[in-house]
């Protein structure tokens, strides 16, 4: 039963690759076809990350927080790293380096202003955490809009910067970067892949994970500062989108999973599938193109709140 | 096994709430801890397994500090007082979980292991069950589940928090007989309101009040001084050496 | 900065003359120009802004105002992208990855409209035959003037409030034509936020609205002489020719002449 899901859900993937690799293609002249391939496969990997990145941090989050309403973008990390670039950006003119730094840096700021509001809140723990969350999303998004205003050069891509989307200029002589960033990415995955047992224990009960030998605390910390490398990252190269985190680990719960390892596994291929097709939507459902975040949160808005929903009955 | 020295704790912005002198027990057994609500019982057993951190006083096991056993999970295993899962789980994975220690990166065990755990359902009679997910047990069922899991992860010491509440009769008598089957080679630690299992089943009664041990004995001992322990008049037959307790008026 | 790039760029191709151009117009204005200098068949993409004169509607659309689809930039093969005010770090990095010339015109106010025609022509062909630049210099040179020095200000947005300076494309017009507009701060820029207070300090004699909200009349009615003020609301079409800083000079002079003299 639970393989049968799996495979229906890569031959969605790789039916979306096709599709989103070949649409159009042969309505482009021959000689610029390569051109434009190289483009779109630069897209494609992109897109893939991010909904690699997106999902299995937000499943991380939801367990190590025991709250299934949390993401990064929830949480406010995200909005810490895009102040982050967009400072780099205006600073140090678009080094690539150093924007993921920076981005970094300010995304830990941010998730420790984010957790130090919600511990000093008293109160059910899993509304503190959103609170808190929003207070830090509202201020990063204050301060972005603030920058862009004072340096008026950044204020035409801010929109979709904040919004999310994913037309990034690719340069071939940063391909080594690229490359670099990815294996980064793919090791952090991998790593989250392998603490799934300890997510587990976590998820179940703590008080059981901590008298098995699991180190609650040091976990709770690696973690999360693998989120925050993640999400960093893929702010820097994609802008927030926000909520894809949130609601792709809560529908596979919802599908019956239960173990971290197959919610990681279902959730990398849903989450690369699923922003495939919503950039999809937002290169060529009209004229031009929209913030991805738009299509996301748009189609995604149901689901959140059944999600919602269901979350705040068993609170 | 377990030795306490000069052990004090309190939760944030409290008064001690547990203050323990000297502690000390021994020897394979069952030893159940009574007291009345607040008395400090689930604090106590959390102190133990290490859950909660403690700033003065000490804890031995195996005269060893507990802060600097690094395999802890190797020596004592937990039942907590709220069995339920925060998320559903399958059977046999949950209770696989129990030999963390050992798992590999991608958290399988090897052979040897896996057999010894479907040794184990069948000796505790609860084979049936390793392909359901927890949800769909009942109470009793995933009682029986955890204290296997408790069991799976081996070590000398079982520390149970109230293992008797919510449980069916049935549940009750199969638990029962697991645990004096478990005592001779390990040291259960158990907590529960129901006096009269307490005393039959347990080789020694520790008794708690406001956080601080006031007495511990065998049966017998304890039951001339339960009145004051419990500040109320409690009644009780003894007959062919098992307590039978008044209960309703 | 960006003059200077732009500088660079023409000392490099100013030699360079390519007669069958494939041009991408990424600003509406700039495609009217282009269009008026008729290098219109050459433009192979265009905005989803850029809707004059109406032959543009058989040319690709690449993009909106600030956001460019690189595949379909690429997919018309072009050899000059044009740019006006809205080169994004973003464009600037795709166009040189695929080292696509591009430029970015500055036309905001009449001046810089004839400077940007001037570039646009050196750029793409340097024997052009300036007689249609010169129409349009001929033009601002003989814009009728008044001389009572009135006070105008130009409404462009109702909320947040915003209104034109002497730096924007209509101020511009309207100070060659001997009017007063408001003015703030030392750096110049084109629109600027305006609060009610300055409105009072300001006692403008006639105000022009660049937006359909009719309503927005009414929070004048406060000013000291407000029966005296003279409203002007554009209709669609106008603001369209107002906000659009390129070859619609002509028509934009001869409204505003017929508007306010």
């Amino acid at each position: 039963m639970k393989n049968k899901n799996f495979f229906f859900y890569l031959l969605f993937f790789f039916l979306i690759s096709y599709f989103y690799l070949n649409f159009r293609m042969t309505s482009y002249v021959i000689d610029i076809r390569r051109e434009i391939f190289y483009l779109r496969f630069f897209r494609y990997f992109l897109c893939i990350f991010t909904g690699i990145v997106l999902t299995t941090s937000g499943s991380v989050m939801q367990v190590i927080f025991n709250n299934p309403l949390v993401d990064p973008y929830v949480l406010g990390i995200s909005g810490g790293a895009l102040f982050g670039f967009t400072l780099s950006s205006i600073f140090f003119r678009g080094n690539l380096f150093v924007s993921l730094l920076f981005s970094f840096i300010f995304s830990i700021l941010a998730s420790l202003i984010s957790l130090s509001f919600s511990l000093s809140l008293k109160g059910e723990k899993k509304i503190t955490v959103l609170l808190s969350g929003l207070l830090t999303n509202i201020l990063f998004s204050s301060l972005v809009i603030l920058l862009s205003i004072v340096s008026k050069n950044n204020s035409t891509s801010l929109f979709y910067s904040m919004m999310g989307s994913l037309n990034y200029p690719f340069i071939r002589t940063n391909l080594n970067f690229y490359l670099f960033v990815g294996f980064f990415l793919i090791l952090s995955i991998f790593l989250i892949l392998i603490k799934s047992k300890e997510l587990d224990m976590i998820s179940i009960n703590e008080e059981i994970a901590k008298t098995s030998g699991v180190d609650v605390k040091k976990n709770f910390y690696i973690l999360l500062l693998v989120v925050i490398f993640q999400t960093s990252i893929i702010v820097s190269f994609t802008g927030v989108i926000g909520f894809v985190g949130m609601i792709i680990p809560n529908i596979i719960k919802i599908s019956g999973q239960t173990k971290n390892r197959e919610i990681f596994f279902n959730s990398i291929i849903i989450g690369a599938a699923l922003v495939l097709l919503a950039d999809f939507i937002s290169k060529y459902s009209f004229q031009y193109e929209i913030p991805i975040g738009v299509v996301l949160s748009l189609f995604s808005l149901p689901l959140l709140f059944l999600i919602v929903k269901i979350n705040f009955e068993n609170l | 096994m377990i030795k306490i020295n000069n052990l004090k704790f309190s939760y944030v912005g409290n008064k001690d709430f547990i203050e323990i002198e000297k502690f000390s027990i021994d020897g394979n057994g069952i030893y159940s801890v009574i007291g009345e609500n607040g008395s400090g019982k689930t604090t106590f057993f959390k102190l133990i397994c290490n859950i909660i951190d403690f700033k003065t006083g000490e804890i031995l096991l195996f005269n060893k500090n507990i802060k600097k056993i690094k395999d802890l999970s190797r020596m004592i295993s937990y039942i907590p007082q709220n069995i339920y899962l925060h998320h559903d789980f399958p059977v046999r994975d949950f209770i696989k979980l129990g030999r963390y220690s050992r798992m590999d990166l991608w958290g399988n065990l090897n052979s040897f292991d896996e057999k010894e755990l479907d040794d184990l359902l069948d000796s505790l009679g609860i084979s049936h069950l390793k392909n359901k997910t927890c949800y769909s047990l009942s109470g009793g069922e995933l009682q029986l589940v955890q204290l296997a899991r408790a069991i799976y992860q081996g070590g000398k010491i079982l520390v149970m928090d109230e293992p008797f509440s919510n449980i069916d009769h049935k549940h009750r008598k199969t638990i029962v007989k697991i645990i004096r089957e478990l005592k001779k080679e390990k040291l259960i630690l158990i907590s529960t309101h129901d006096l009269g299992i307490s005393f039959n089943i347990s080789d020694h009664l520790i008794c708690l009040k406001n956080g601080r041990i006031v007495e511990m004995g065998d049966a017998d001992t304890i039951s001339l001084k339960l009145d004051f322990i419990f500040e109320a008049k409690i009644e009780f037959l003894k007959i062919d050496g098992l307590f039978y307790f008044k209960e309703g008026e | 900065m960006k003059l200077k790039n732009i500088n660079i760029f023409l000392i490099l191709f100013f030699y360079i003359s390519v007669f069958s151009q494939r041009i991408v117009s990424l600003a509406p204005n700039v495609t009217e120009t282009l269009f008026y200098l008729s290098y219109g068949d050459k433009i192979v993409g265009r905005t989803s802004y850029c809707d004059f004169p109406p032959e543009v509607k058989n040319i690709k659309i690449v993009g909106s105002f600030i956001e460019f689809n690189f595949e379909d930039i690429l997919s018309v093969k072009p050899d000059i992208v044009f740019f006006s005010n809205n080169l994004t770090p973003k464009a600037k990095t795709f166009l040189e990855e695929e080292k696509i010339r591009y430029f970015d015109v500055k036309m905001e106010n009449i001046t810089q409209v004839v400077e940007g025609m001037r570039e646009i022509t050196k750029i793409l062909d340097k024997d052009f035959d300036s007689t249609k630049i010169d129409t349009i210099v001929k033009r601002i040179d003989n814009i009728k003037k008044q001389n009572d020095s009135l006070k105008i200000l130009v409404e462009v947005s109702q909320q947040p409030f915003i209104v034109a300076t002497e730096e924007s494309y209509i101020g511009s017009i309207l100070s060659r034509m001997g009017f007063i507009l408001p003015k703030i701060g030392y750096n110049e820029k084109p629109y600027v936020t305006f609060s009610f207070e300055n409105v009072l300090s300001f006692k403008p004699d006639i105000i022009i609205f660049m937006h359909g909200y009719k309503k927005s009349k009414n929070k004048y009615s406060i000013l000291p002489g407000y029966k005296k003020i003279k409203f002007i609301f554009l209709d669609h079409q106008q603001i369209d020719v107002f906000s659009r800083p390129g070859p619609r000079i002509l028509e934009s002079i001869d409204l505003l002449e017929d508007l306010l003299l």
